[in-house]
């Protein structure tokens, strides 16, 4: 409890990061039974909106899975990488220039993208993972600047600034409720994998190495080989995510690779809660309904998204999710307080420091 | 200038370092704070500086109160820190860091200037261009003295001075510290090695755990077995230092 | 020879102006360890500002618009410092970036709102916007203007930081900022003073390039990029290594844009890639501790 209200993300993670400790059979089957209950109103809400909705509703279900892929890394691998662009617009691209050139169709090159993808995150992630940290922050948005500016100036071979425009995608997906079915699977199965790799051994191992770096390379383990194993995964499934931009927009174009785009998948995590496995996923639905919403009412989309970020960065560094399990353990303890207090009056203090 | 830290709770993170310490020095006075290794004493001088916040308390300079101050307020009212360890501005030459010194406490007038520690210390003028961070610990703990000096303090906290060390440059230290003590100023010397404080320190303080477990003269230390054991002093020191 | 000259001088003109803005991102980088991702939003506000400033005349107005943008987009620095940026300095890097990246966020959509979203231009006074010939070639005579106010900012930059107190100071609170505020210093006072001084020069660049540019919206973002190479390739807090890469950037994008057109946009990039794979914290950098 005490730990869990600290504002140090270090301090905070050890605590709200794991499903439950302490957790009773009770809430342990709550989780599973919320992501049944989630992935039902979102097939509900997907068949039953207005054609315009289900389409930003699709497209919030992708950005979801860019987020919590970006979060591999972000959150459980202490990496922040300002290029994750790269790997969302080479998905992208791969469906749109494998259409424009006659060389993949959208099925063959859904499957090659995200190889692609992963191909060129070995390549990126070798160079970058030779510097840390900050450093490792602005390489990677450099990468991601010079993906763009190449994407950019060879007109020939993508487009150009205009980037691809067509009918890529196949018939069937052009019904929205095909289309958002189709989105929602491989969201939905792409990120069952990544937390089956999150609660793996490497998972586990890639944590260790974000809290205690020297601690695990004294173990004798490979502290590069697993950070870039994470970038390759990471880099994979943003692939996925943007070939599933292909689906939502048929279009494919340079600012999709650029620093500003590798923030968006950031900011989601930093929103919903980098700290906790699902908070990209909340993160990614906030940002682009608020996105969505406001972009009827006001231009000030910038504005507001700026604000936001600062507040959370300042305030709530664990993101939405990080202040409702705060809130959550609050109503606990004060429940366990007052059961204690009930048993034996006078030492219901003695569970303040001591709730976690 | 009289230092009063009364009843003070540090944490650091959830630990609970210090829980409830109180100190005194007088002016003119050396104490040493004692205590094994995270007993809590670089907390403790961390906290009067205030560069680690205690929760309560009450940290008093002359009677200014120190608690919730900004930590660059104590060195204005002369009380100067010297932390434990190779902490000297490394990229600064020698006689920068002086300067520096000097000029962040610009209001601070006394005796000290760059030659009077340059007097004091020979080997740091001529070092004077030398890059701090290619000194020896040893030219290293004459830049840190001398740096505390430049402000003009009229007490020294020290942390841990012989830390790292090599004996000789320990018999060394000894001696700049009985010719602060001649200079008038107080001193408040936190050291794990006992034997080391007892040769400066008039009285003592025993830190234990986050608390002070003993109060008194430096002999009335050495007289109890108890305490001399708490310290860890070797059983051979018996026969040479018992009362 | 003479296409050698021109292309040297608007070489020599772009890093000048490249080196004024990343010589205040490494400035703030060196004493507080932020990263300011809206410090090109402080650029473009200076090339905004002398729009507005300048309006349609042209002659000494200039030169006191020039100072006064600056001035202005100090007292800007000054308030993002206070409002922002003295909260995350000590933080972990992605809530510096994240931070950062949101008054870019809000600086970008604020200028939208004063400036709206077209391009803008501004003439230089009649007296430097005239060319002169050497050995053949004409050179734009404001070309000496940027090059000689970057020498300037320079010279300025290495006798502050070298040889005062001021500047002793200034490289103490990068060495040990603990040890240097318990000897006395308001280590936040310090810091607010380096991050207008950097805010400044940002907009000093901005507004002494408005004759050579369209102003618009969108040079806050490219030219955060750019300056990060510099400072990146310069060593993160050098001032000599963010001239030195200034000059390679420079160099970098008109030898691409001589030998291959279509890839000279990424010639920097790789310049960086090449230098990082060399020595990854920099030219001058030190490796993190």
């Amino acid at each position: 409890m005490a730990l869990s209200m600290n504002d140090q993300p270090r301090a905070a993670l050890t605590t709200t990061d794991h499903t439950a400790p302490r957790a009773t059979p009770a809430r342990r089957a709550l989780r599973p039974m919320a992501i049944v209950v989630g992935l039902i109103v979102l097939v509900v809400l997907g068949m039953t909106l207005s054609p315009s909705n289900a389409l930003e509703l699709q497209y919030a279900t992708s950005l979801a899975l860019f987020a919590v892929a970006t979060n591999l890394m972000l959150g459980f691998g202490g990496l922040v990488s300002f290029g994750q662009g790269v790997f969302y617009g080479v998905g992208a691209y791969t469906v749109a220039l494998g259409w424009m050139h006659h060389s993949l169709s959208f099925g063959e090159a859904m499957v090659v993208a995200p190889f692609l993808g992963a191909a060129i995150a070995v390549v990126l992630g070798a160079l970058a993972l030779r510097t840390r940290r900050l450093y490792f922050a602005l390489l990677t948005l450099t990468l991601s600047q010079l993906a763009y500016v190449i994407a950019e100036n060879q007109a020939n071979f993508t487009g150009g600034t205009n980037g691809v425009f067509g009918s890529m995608v196949p018939t069937w997906l052009l019904d929205p409720r095909n289309s958002f079915l189709f989105t929602l699977a491989l969201v939905a199965v792409s990120i069952a994998i990544l937390w089956k790799v999150t609660r793996s051994p490497f998972g586990l191992v890639l944590r260790a190495i974000r809290d205690n770096r020297s601690r695990v390379e004294a173990l004798g383990v490979n502290v590069f080989a697993h950070e870039l194993a994470a970038f390759v995964v990471s880099g994979f499934f943003c692939s996925v995510a943007g070939t599933l931009f292909v689906v939502y927009s048929q279009s494919s174009y340079p600012e999709l690779l650029n620093w500003t785009s590798s923030g968006v998948p950031i900011f989601m995590a930093v929103i919903g809660g980098m700290y906790s496995f699902l908070g990209p996923v909340l993160g990614a639905f906030v940002y682009e309904f608020a996105n969505h919403f406001l972009i009827q009412y006001t231009q000030d989309w910038q504005l507001v998204l700026g604000v936001v970020l600062l507040v959370i960065v300042l305030l709530r560094p664990d993101g939405l999710a990080g202040a409702g399990s705060a809130v959550a353990a609050r109503v606990r303890h004060l429940r366990t307080v007052r059961a204690t207090h009930d048993e034996r009056p006078g030492v219901a203090e003695t569970g303040e420091g001591d709730a976690s | 200038m009289r230092l009063e830290v009364r009843d003070i709770h540090t944490y650091y993170g959830a630990s609970h370092v210090l829980q409830g310490a109180s100190l005194v020095v007088e002016p003119s006075e050396v104490v040493a704070l004692l205590g094994r290794n995270g007993a809590g004493k670089t907390t403790m001088m961390r906290s009067i500086i205030g560069l680690t916040r205690p929760e309560s308390g009450s940290i008093r300079l002359d009677g200014e109160e120190l608690l919730g101050a900004p930590s660059y307020r104590p060195a204005r009212l002369g009380l100067a820190f010297l932390p434990s360890g190779r902490r000297v501005f490394s990229s600064l030459s020698v006689e920068e860091n002086l300067e520096v010194a000097r000029r962040s406490c610009p209001r601070r007038s006394g005796p000290w200037n760059t030659e009077r520690v340059y007097g004091l210390f020979p080997k740091l003028a001529q070092l004077r261009r030398r890059t701090a961070g290619h000194l020896s610990g040893g030219e290293q703990q004459m830049l840190k003295i001398g740096r505390a000096l430049m402000t003009n303090p009229a007490m020294i906290l020290l942390d841990e001075p012989t830390e790292g060390l090599s004996p000789a440059v320990v018999g060394e230290l000894g001696e700049w510290l009985s010719m602060l003590a001649r200079e008038n100023l107080s001193i408040l010397l936190a050291e794990q090695s006992a034997t080391f404080a007892r040769e400066h320190a008039s009285r003592g303080y025993l830190l234990e755990k986050g608390t002070i477990r003993f109060e008194g003269s430096m002999d009335e230390i050495w007289a109890s077995a108890e305490l001399r054991s708490a310290l860890g002093i070797a059983a051979r020191d018996d026969g040479t230092t018992g009362a | 020879m003479a296409q050698f000259l021109t292309e040297a001088m608007g070489t020599l003109s772009d890093a000048g102006s490249l080196f004024v803005v990343a010589a205040g991102l490494t400035l703030v980088f060196g004493a507080m360890r932020v990263i300011n991702l809206a410090h090109g939003s402080f650029y473009m506000y200076g090339a905004f500002l002398m729009t507005t400033f300048v309006g349609t005349s042209s002659g000494l107005r200039f030169w006191w618009s020039i100072l006064l943008a600056a001035l202005v987009v100090g007292a800007l620095g000054l308030v993002v410092q206070l409002g922002v940026v003295r909260f995350v300095v000590g933080k972990e890097p992605l809530t510096q970036l994240v931070a950062t990246f949101a008054v870019f966020y809000i600086l970008a959509d604020i200028g939208l709102h004063i400036w709206g979203d077209g391009a803008r231009t501004v003439m230089a006074p009649l007296a430097v916007s005239s060319s002169f010939t050497l050995a053949g070639a004409y050179l734009p005579v404001y070309d000496l203007v940027i090059i000689g106010c970057a020498v300037l900012v320079g010279l300025a930059l290495w006798l502050v930081l070298g040889h005062t107190s001021l500047g002793w100071m200034i490289r103490a609170a990068v060495d040990d900022p603990e040890i240097l505020q318990s000897g006395g210093v308001n280590l936040r006072r310090l810091h607010l003073g380096v991050f207008t001084a950097g805010a400044l020069l940002a907009a000093l660049a901005g507004a002494i390039v408005t004759p050579q540019i369209s102003v618009a919206p969108g040079m806050d973002q490219s030219i955060i990029v750019t300056s990060l190479l510099v400072v990146v390739i310069g060593g993160l807090g050098s001032v000599v290594g963010t001239a030195l890469a200034a000059l390679i950037i420079g160099i970098a994008d008109t030898v691409g844009t001589l030998v291959a057109p279509n890839w000279a946009a990424t010639f920097m990039y790789f310049a960086v890639i090449l230098v990082l794979v060399v020595r990854p914290w920099g030219l001058f950098g030190t490796p993190e501790r």
